[in-house]
């Protein structure tokens, strides 16, 4: 009975509290704007680098679309070469034979010439010489004169497996190695990066949003020595930190919830499809980022109740919470230059488990219930025990007159 | 009632040597600096006690061990019936403090910089309404009490600062030069509302260091210097202990003889 008196008591006391730190948070207008205008400066930044993305990578699709066309001298020499050509996308015309002479002019760029007799000795099994006619000084048809020489390699190799093969002879004697191209374009490998770069912004909003208010209801209202009569009243150290610190936490909730919701839109608007990625975000998701992102803010709302309590002064608190903000930077840096780094302890430690876990739910990796909970209650076991020692200190004369 | 029992405070001196809080005895320890030393006395309720002392005599330690923001070395400090070192909030409940050079809330209206105080110490509704409407007359602050303290005069601060010290009526209300730097007219609210406190029956102490001051108000005077007592009584007994007929050399008298015989 007299418990349940209490908590009443302590709940009315951080309602008093907190309603009186938004107040007066809503009339400090600029910082209110500055802090409403980071979430709106991290999406724009995002969305901004994301369309750059994708308008280089059209350019370059823009030029790749071209197909690629070849002159052919004597095509219906070796029709199967000229099937294969085709089959790879290469636009073959048939021309007569002057090609030679039209290379020379500048009138074709590059020509294939397949020699006269070249059906016979193919059916015959001798080597056929192709000359391929181009002028080295013309630096544009580096790439298509290449393509078709890779493709005519590859349809060499392919000719002379089938070759030995019909004669019971192993390819891979003739063919010590081969390569398989792995292309990794680098668009796609770009939208990587940007989409990878997403935990980092949002985290780094948890961990700033409120940084300069948590700073101004302690250092700073020291600063401005209305400290001192607030803790001659009868309210508890607990009431008082826990109200203050509830503001702080529903204020960066808040940022967060305008980041996520510009994100939605973002997803919505921006065409990240073309960028290869799957990108099918949806709201739901990003309400799972929202609900982990929250137990992030838990964790540096109280850290930055407890740097600036010990901060001597307001630019002091500044100058901490300034550093402060590397604690994430440091996993964040380190998976983002070794984005497949992962063990499975990640998820029990702040900020690099929430890093993955936002990562896993922007680009649909495995998500779990579990891991929400394990972020959850580490968090919360940190935040209780940094606002614990807060509120233990608060009264102390160290921390009221620095003595 | 306020009783001060055997109060002595020491603070660790920083560990260079450079600087040293001036007036202040280095007793035997060393690196040690006494604020307090073996202070006793009882407040009673109805009177206004004047608390007198040099800049750095210990003023504003011996309030700050009153309202339990600083833990004594030795000796206690008791409202009432509470000890303020094991039951620090059920005392300042009871207490009305004015630290000094206190801040408001500048994006806080007057009357909502009283308000949040009033319910801190536990007011509500009609009854807080009341008391603070009542404060802002006695104070003539009704030209200021829907204004954000922003750009308050340092009399207009004094008065808010005042009237949240003791929107809650306490019974003890203890006051750091709260005249400090006021202008006639604000120096004699403050001055009236003192009055009406002690008619009301409660106990008032405040430090100053303006004689005139000291003598028009108070019922009793303790002079302090160097963390000692070093007279209190009335008016007449302060005047005796000092062998002057004014207070300003009664109370020079006192601190310089003291000062020989730290010396000596």
């Amino acid at each position: 009975m007299r418990n349940s008196f209490k908590l009443a008591e302590l709940l009315t006391k951080i309602g008093i509290v907190f309603r009186k730190e938004w107040r007066d948070a809503l009339r400090d207008n600029k910082s209110l704007r500055m802090t409403l205008l980071m979430p709106v400066y991290f999406v724009g930044v995002f969305v901004a680098s994301s369309l750059f993305i994708i308008h280089m990578s059209n350019q370059s699709k823009a030029t790749n679309n071209e197909p690629i066309k070849l002159a052919v001298v004597g095509a219906e020499q070796l029709p199967s070469l000229i099937d294969w050509l085709q089959e790879r996308g290469v636009q073959v015309d048939a021309v007569g034979d002057d090609a030679y002479q039209k290379v020379e002019k500048g009138e074709l760029g590059y020509a294939l010439v397949i020699p006269k007799d070249a059906r016979e000795k193919f059916a015959t099994g001798e080597s056929i010489e192709l000359a391929l006619v181009f002028d080295a000084t013309n630096g544009k048809l580096q790439g298509p004169i290449n393509f078709v020489r890779q493709q005519i390699w590859s349809w060499n190799g392919r000719m002379g497996s089938l070759r030995l093969l019909s004669r019971g002879i192993s390819p891979g004697i003739a063919n010590p190695v081969f390569i398989r191209d792995l292309n990794i374009a680098s668009d796609e490998k770009m939208g990587f990066f940007v989409m990878a770069s997403l935990p980092m912004l949002l985290i780094l909003t948890a961990f700033m949003a409120s940084v300069g208010f948590s700073a101004d209801m302690t250092a700073g209202e020291r600063e401005r020595r209305s400290l001192e009569s607030l803790l001659i009243t009868p309210a508890s150290s607990t009431a008082l930190v826990l109200g203050k610190w509830c503001n702080s936490f529903s204020l960066t909730l808040m940022v967060v919830l305008v980041e996520v919701t510009l994100l939605i839109a973002a997803f919505a608007y921006v065409p990240f499809k073309e960028l290869g990625l799957r990108v099918d975000v949806s709201p739901l998701e990003l309400a799972g980022v929202f609900v982990v992102l929250a137990s992030l803010a838990l964790l540096a709302t109280a850290l930055q109740f407890l740097i600036s309590l010990f901060a001597r002064s307001f630019k002091d608190a500044q100058t901490y919470m300034g550093l402060m903000v590397f604690i994430p930077m440091v996993p964040l840096f380190y998976t983002l230059f070794n984005p497949s780094a992962y063990a499975d302890w990640f998820r029990w430690v702040p900020v690099l488990g929430h890093q993955v876990l936002i990562k896993d739910l922007l680009l649909g990796g495995n998500v779990n219930a579990i891991y929400f909970a394990q972020l959850w209650a580490v968090s919360a076991v940190i935040a209780i025990a940094f606002l614990a020692y807060t509120i233990r200190q608060l009264r102390k004369p160290k921390i009221v007159y620095g003595v | 009632m306020i009783r001060v029992e055997h109060l002595s405070k020491t603070f660790a001196a920083k560990k260079t040597g450079g600087f040293k809080l001036p007036g202040l005895k280095k007793s035997a320890a060393p690196n040690v600096i006494t604020a307090l030393d073996d202070v006793s006395f009882t407040l009673n309720d109805g009177e206004i006690t004047g608390l007198l002392g040099l800049n750095g005599a210990g003023k504003s330690t011996l309030m700050r061990l009153i309202y339990g923001l600083l833990q004594p070395t030795s000796g206690d400090v008791w409202v009432n019936e509470h000890q303020v070192s094991q039951n620090p909030n059920a005392a300042r409940q009871q207490l009305g403090v004015l630290p000094d050079d206190t801040g408001l809330y500048k994006r806080l209206t007057a009357r909502e910089n009283i308000r949040y105080f009033g319910e801190l110490q536990g007011l509500q509704g009609d009854a807080m309404e009341k008391s603070i409407t009542q404060l802002i007359d006695w104070l003539g602050m009704a030209n200021i009490a829907e204004r954000r303290a922003e750009g308050f005069s340092l009399g207009e601060r004094m008065k808010t600062a005042l009237a949240r010290a003791i929107v809650h009526q306490p019974q003890h209300v203890l006051l750091d030069e709260p005249t400090n730097g006021l202008d006639v007219i604000t120096t004699r609210a403050v001055r009236r509302l003192l009055h009406e406190l002690k008619q009301q029956g409660r106990c008032v102490i405040f430090s100053s260091h303006l004689m005139h001051e000291v003598s028009g108000l108070c019922d009793r005077i303790i002079v302090i210097s160097h963390g000692k007592t070093l007279a209190d009584g009335n008016l007449e007994a302060i005047l005796d202990a000092g062998k002057s007929h004014n207070l300003e050399e009664a109370f020079i008298n006192l601190v310089e003889s003291q000062q020989e015989l730290h010396h000596a």
